[in-house]
Formats: structure tokens, C-alpha cells, sequence
């Protein structure tokens, strides 16, 4: 079975001023991910417009509207998503019909279920695959924090339709986790990654004006990063111990920071990865160094301070 | 009193501690602690007193600070370790024991039968000197169940309070987590406490999933930080749990304090490492 996902980050951004050739790069970059739609706001559609048409792709463009007439105004999509206002289901979600341009019905979209968390959803989402069959998108929404849980959550059950944005922007499921977890579960081949999350992150970042969370889930610069001895130790030996997915599939490295919680094979995997060798003493110099200077406040020993540290002990030795 | 279906056991000054680049000062976990004990948490995992010096006197200031949180201090599969621990008269001894084939093998190069062996023996030491002990199965996610039920049963002989499943790296589902602690608590009538990482973003669902199957410790801290994506944040967990269940909290208390460790640790943002 087969995932069909929507990227709703352009739906998204209707508050930011994005550059609209940023946006023509997202189409294209989005080109690399395996998803089945992208879909955009009339705000973004316009400024993107201004710029370039959409460029030609395989994924379907679907457009946000908000009225049956923008259909008119706005030709040559793949479908519309327009809100039906009179419908919810049992007050978890509002429901939006994507219909093409002849009012085909192409799909129901549900949005919302941020009252779930994960599988208290399960009779609720069994329910609708049985009403809705395969024509049926969930966008969960992350109010509790368990947005990428539920769009999981009903892959499992056999749901194929999923709408997420990148790093949840907008408050929906986090694309990358929902296509991460999906990809490890199912065994698939998740290359595109290496490539296309990196540049993915950056252009959010740009189109955003701030950078993500460093400790953010699949895109975060730090979440390779280990520290402590047990941990470092354990990835000398076989990184799978202590990760979850090899970084490289998210174009990520790892890296070893000194801290407290270092211990001697930390130290002497750092000074290798740094191309230095240290003798016992050294080490030892470092280790005190780390238990109390950091232990004092200053978290991490730099790069830097380190090769000073090691410097120092050889002059004075 | 008021019977709740879960405990907080909060880990921020142990596992989130860990997370590379933050470290506190011995003076500034004894602050957090005590502002964890006000909280109501129900176990502070206060840190590793085989680290050294430093550590040991944060776990003893902690013990003698905090009045109802019970102090933890965490122990590899070690008498040394132990031995460290029990010099700082925590009010519980807890004892990881890796689980994994993957750990046993590729970290620890032993083999299953050592694995017992050794928690027999390490439990036992605790025990007869008067401590509670808890014991945290790491790597519980890609073990073996089988193994996992045994050992269970060999912990609820030597008296052990509960038993941490860790889902160390991070990839459990909500349907995974359930099923998992379900099995492992019926078959080994073992108390269940639950420890997620964050790396597929499910961290507050599947602790969740685990109270569903009966947990009744949940890991948390404070901010969310933690190793790799972070551990499962405690404000965001209880905010999410009280769809479903009733919380001994005030979120805007919790969230203060995580606004506060934030602070102590450097951080320029007071968000939720999550966000």
C-alpha cells in the first residue's frame, strides 16, 4: 500500500513575506519528495504568479479557495479544496471537497482531530475509512501535540491520504516525520532525503525569516550530536545503538560535542575525528577540565578550547 | 486521596541533562529540583553519582532538599555504580539493563545469560541494603519480548518497584507502544514505567498509548530536552493527557518551570525544543 501525501506548507504562509521566486523553489524542490499533491493558498498563488507560472511536475496542484466562483478566476489547477461549512464530523473535523475543474470529486479532505491523541482515535478513523473508502484525506492538526501520531495512526489502519506541512508549519502534522516513520515502517527506500530535507529546511527557513529548532525532529542541526560517554562509546561500536535512522538519510552528520558527561573514549573520538592523537594524561587533563568547567555553567567545550587545552598541557610539558 | 492513573518520573536533570552542549551546575539542579518536588512530580531522576564528585553532592543535596519527590540515581549494570549511588542514600536505586540483542551484543559484547546474571546480582546488592530499586530496560523497543517477560518476572522475585521500558532511540508508534507495554505488563505483573525520545515526533503520543496499556510512571522533561529530537516534555504531555485523564497539575506552573530550566541551561529561546 501506497501513501498518498499532500504538501499543505504553501497553504501556509499567507502571513509571511515570502519571496515569490522562494516559492517557484519549493515547487521544484518538492519535486524530489514522494508526495502526490502540493497544495497552495490564492495569497501564495498570486505572489508565485507574479514571478513564474507553476513549473510542470507530476504531483497534482491543488488550490485553496474560498468560494465555488474562484474556480473560475483561477483555471488550470488539478483540483480545489473549498471548505463545507455545513459539515463536520461529530465536531473533530471540519471537511473541505477537493473537486477538479468540472466539479468531479476527486476527494474529501477531514481537518482538525487535535482532540485525539494517537490511538483513542483508532474506532473514530476506523469508522470513516468505512464511510469514506479511499476517497478520504486526513490533515490532523497539532493543538495536543499528537498531529504526526494520528496521521500515523491512520496510515496504519489502512488510510492512504495524508496532508502535512514541512515542520508542522501552519499547526498541521509535521511532513517529515510522517514520511520518515512511514518509510521506516514500511522499509522503503528514503534517499530522496539526503538531498531534498536540507534544501527543503533551508528554503522554509528563508521563506519563514528564522531558523528551526536545532533539536527539531528529522530536521534539527543538533539532533545528531552526542555527548555523553555510554552514548559515544556505543556509536564507536555500532552507530545503530544509539540512533534512530542512519543521519545520512536526512543529509545530516553526527558529531561529537565535549561536555560532563564525556568520558574518555568521548575524548579520544573527538581528538581522532579532530585528527589528534592524546596520550593518557591529556586525557585525563581533559576530562577534569570538562567535570568542572562545565559542570559550572558554560554547558560544552568548544573545538577550540579544546586544541587550546591540549596545546597548553604540551607547552607546559 | 485522590488516586491518578499516572505518575511523573521527571528526568530532565539525568536524560536531559545528557543532551549535548547543556550542563548545570550542582547549585542550579538543586534549584530545579526543589522546583520539581513543589510541582508534584512523583520521582526526580536526580543523576549519575558514578560521574563523580560534583554529581554525587547534587544528588545528596537533592535528597535532603526535596520533601515529596523520591531521588533516583541512575546506575549502569555496575556494583561500582551502585556502590557510588548508594553513598548518596537516594530514596531509589534505579539500574539500566540493555535488552536489545543490538546493546547486549554490540556494546556490551556479552550475551543474554550475563545480562541475567548480572541484574540478579546488582539487584540483589540494593536490595539487601535496604533500597528501593527500579530497573530501566533500554533498548526495550528492539528487544525481544520474550526475554523481556523474563527478565520482568526475575525483577518482580528480587522486588523491584517497576520497570522502565525505554524506547531509547526514539521509533515507537502510539499502536506499537501500546501493544508492547500491554504484553510486557500482563505477562510480567510488573509496574510499568514508559521513557520516549522524541525523533519521530511522537514522543507525548506514545507516552500517552502508554498509560492507555496500563503505565502508570511516565518520563518526562522539563522543555522537552533531551539526546538527539529530546525526550517527551512534560507541560505538553500533561496538556495532551488531559484530554483523556485527570492531572495533579497546573500546566502554567509546569510551564514556568520550564521556563526557568531553559534559563539555567543556556538556552536563548524559552520555547519547547519541540516546537
Amino acid at each position: 500500500m501506497e501513501g498518498l501525501f499532500t504538501d499543505c506548507t504553501l497553504t501556509c504562509l499567507d502571513s509571511y513575506d515570502v519571496e515569490p521566486k522562494l516559492l517557484f523553489q519549493w515547487l521544484q524542490v518538492m519535486e524530489k519528495f514522494p508526495v502526490a499533491a502540493t497544495a497552495l493558498s490564492i495569497p501564495v498563488y498570486e505572489k508565485l504568479r507574479s514571478f513564474s507560472a507553476v513549473p510542470a511536475s507530476r504531483r497534482r496542484y491543488i488550490l485553496q479557495i474560498d468560494c465555488p466562483a474562484d474556480k473560475v478566476a483561477y483555471p488550470g489547477f488539478d483540483g480545489y479544496l473549498l471548505s463545507d461549512r455545513r459539515f463536520l464530523t461529530n465536531r473533530e473535523a471540519e471537511r473541505f471537497c477537493c473537486m477538479d475543474s468540472e466539479d468531479q470529486l476527486l476527494f474529501y479532505q477531514l481537518r482538525g482531530f487535535s482532540a485525539r491523541t494517537g490511538i483513542s482515535a483508532r474506532p473514530l478513523f476506523a469508522a470513516l475509512l468505512e464511510k469514506y473508502g479511499r476517497k478520504v484525506e486526513i490533515a490532523p492538526l497539532n493543538a495536543h501535540y499528537c498531529a504526526t501520531a494520528l496521521a500515523v495512526q491512520w496510515l496504519q489502519q489502512g488510510g492512504e491520504r495524508i496532508a502535512a506541512s514541512l515542520a508542522g508549519i501552519g499547526g498541521y502534522a509535521c511532513m517529515e516525520e510522517v514520511l520518515l516513520t512511514w518509510y521506516l515502517k514500511s522499509g522503503g527506500d528514503f534517499s530522496f532525503g539526503r538531498v531534498a530535507l536540507p534544501q527543503a529546511k533551508r528554503l522554509l527557513e528563508q521563506m519563514i525569516g528564522h531558523p528551526l529548532n536545532r533539536k527539531k525532529a528529522v530536521l534539527g542541526a543538533d539532533i545528531f550530536a552526542v555527548e555523553s560517554g555510554i552514548h559515544v562509546d556505543g556509536l564507536r561500536k555500532a552507530p545503530e545503538l544509539y540512533e534512530p535512522y542512519p543521519p545520512e538519510w536526512v543529509g545530516l552528520k553526527r558529531n561529537i560535542v565535549l561536555g560532563k558527561y564525556s568520558g574518555r573514549s568521548a575524548v579520544r573520538a573527538k581528538a581522532q575525528a579532530l585528527g589528534m592523537k592524546l596520550e593518557n594524561e591529556q586525557v585525563e587533563t581533559v576530562i577534569r577540565c570538562l567535570q568542572t568547567v562545565c559542570a559550572e555553567g558554560t554547558g560544552r567545550l568548544t573545538e577550540r578550547e579544546f586544541y587550546r587545552l591540549i596545546h597548553d598541557q604540551k607547552t607546559v610539558s | 486521596m485522590k488516586e491518578y492513573a499516572f505518575h511523573i518520573v521527571d528526568t530532565t536533570l539525568r536524560d536531559g541533562e545528557q543532551s549535548p552542549g547543556l550542563a548545570l551546575s550542582s547549585r542550579d539542579k538543586m534549584i530545579l529540583a526543589q522546583r520539581l518536588d513543589a510541582l508534584g512530580v512523583y520521582e526526580i531522576e536526580g543523576g549519575i553519582p558514578a560521574m563523580g564528585t560534583l554529581e554525587q553532592e547534587a544528588v545528596k543535596g537533592m535528597s535532603l532538599l526535596c520533601r515529596r519527590a523520591r531521588i533516583a540515581a541512575w546506575n549502569r549494570l555496575s556494583l561500582q555504580d551502585i556502590e557510588a549511588s548508594i553513598a548518596c542514600s537516594p530514596d531509589i536505586v534505579h539500574i539500566s539493563v540493555p535488552v536489545s540483542d543490538l546493546q547486549i551484543q554490540k556494546k556490551l559484547q556479552k550475551d543474554r545469560d550475563w545480562i541475567e546474571r548480572s541484574v540478579r546480582e546488582c539487584i540483589a546488592y540494593a536490595r539487601e541494603r535496604g533500597y528501593a530499586v527500579t530497573a530501566g530496560f533500554e533498548d526495550a523497543s528492539r528487544a525481544d519480548m520474550q526475554f523481556m517477560i523474563r527478565l520482568g518476572r526475575q525483577l518482580k522475585e528480587q522486588g523491584v518497584s517497576y520497570l522502565r521500558f525505554a524506547d531509547t532511540v526514539g521509533i515507537l508508534t502510539p499502536q506499537e507502544t501500546y501493544d508492547k507495554i500491554k504484553t510486557l505488563r500482563d505477562a510480567s505483573a510488573m509496574d510499568i514505567e514508559f521513557h520516549a525520545h522524541n525523533d519521530l515526533g511522537m514522543a507525548v503520543a506514545n507516552s500517552i498509548a502508554a498509560v492507555q496499556a496500563g503505565a502508570r510512571y511516565i518520563d518526562t522533561t522539563l522543555g522537552g530536552v533531551g539526546e538527539r529530537a529530546g525526550n517527551c516534555s512534560l507541560a505538553e504531555f500533561l496538556e495532551a493527557v488531559s484530554l483523556e485523564y485527570e492531572i495533579p497539575f497546573r500546566i502554567e506552573a509546569v510551564q514556568e518551570t520550564a521556563a526557568l530550566a531553559s534559563k539555567l541551561f543556556g538556552l536563548q529561546d524559552g520555547k519547547d525544543v519541540s516546537l
